[in-house]
């Protein structure tokens, strides 16, 4: 899954840990997220969602095709 | 911008590796991670106590304790020590974000399959030197080797992010 998060997160000049601060995760996890290593879970993903202020199909976006 | 900055700093963000490899946890500077070790610590500590106070006490040529009291308190002390680590761990566990728990409960079910590999392995050993059987084979302190074990799945299992 891709998505846009390091983008959204340069937009609102936040940093890995400040942006992982609001989420209540850890810092290696938004990195994880960010580098498309890992996929949150839902509810993870509607808090992303919310404090960007997004729509969550703007910000995760579905790779289509077998990968 | 600050932003752009911390994304370039990918390569840093990873676990710390001596807190995995050491302590199987994710980091000792978290509170959650710094009380689950320092518990653990004082926990391991009250077990070999009674160890330790009869090795003084023998090699000063004074007998307080004997050997047999001294073994007793310790099989007495040795469940209580280690449920009470494994209630630690729990209370770290949900402690943890998403990806961390998983990353957890993957080391631990790793740990589990190299466990059952190791006891196949060892049973045959056992059975292929039936006549020379001794109880060490059976000691259940085998389990404490897990734990090292799980510490080197969490740190291999964290490297993929």
């Amino acid at each position: 899954m891709k998505n846009e998060l390091r983008v959204l997160r340069a937009r609102h000049d936040l940093t890995q840990a400040q942006l992982a601060d609001r989420l209540g995760v850890s810092r290696q996890t938004v990195n994880a997220i960010e580098t498309g290593k890992y996929d949150p879970s839902l509810p993870l993903a509607f808090k992303i969602a919310e404090v960007f202020g997004e729509l969550i199909e703007k910000i995760f976006l579905a790779q289509s095709g077998r990968d | 911008m600050a932003a752009a900055t911390d994304s370039s700093n990918d390569a840093d963000s990873r676990w710390p590796r001596s807190a995995m490899l050491m302590w199987g946890v994710f980091s000792t500077r978290t509170p959650a991670g710094r009380l689950y070790i320092h518990r653990c610590v004082i926990a391991v500590s009250i077990l070999i106590l009674p160890s330790v106070f009869f090795l003084i006490q023998h090699y000063s040529h004074h007998y307080y304790v004997r050997p047999k009291a001294t073994g007793r308190t310790t099989a007495f002390l040795l469940p209580f020590v280690f449920a009470y680590i494994v209630w630690e761990f729990r209370k770290y566990l949900v402690s943890l974000d998403e990806l961390a728990q998983r990353l957890q409960l993957e080391a631990m079910a790793w740990t589990y399959l190299t466990g059952f590999v190791a006891a196949a392995l060892l049973c045959g050993l056992w059975l292929e030197s039936l006549p020379h059987v001794d109880g060490i084979w059976f000691c259940p302190l085998w389990f404490g080797l897990l734990e090292p074990v799980r510490a080197y799945w969490l740190y291999r299992l964290a490297r993929r992010y």
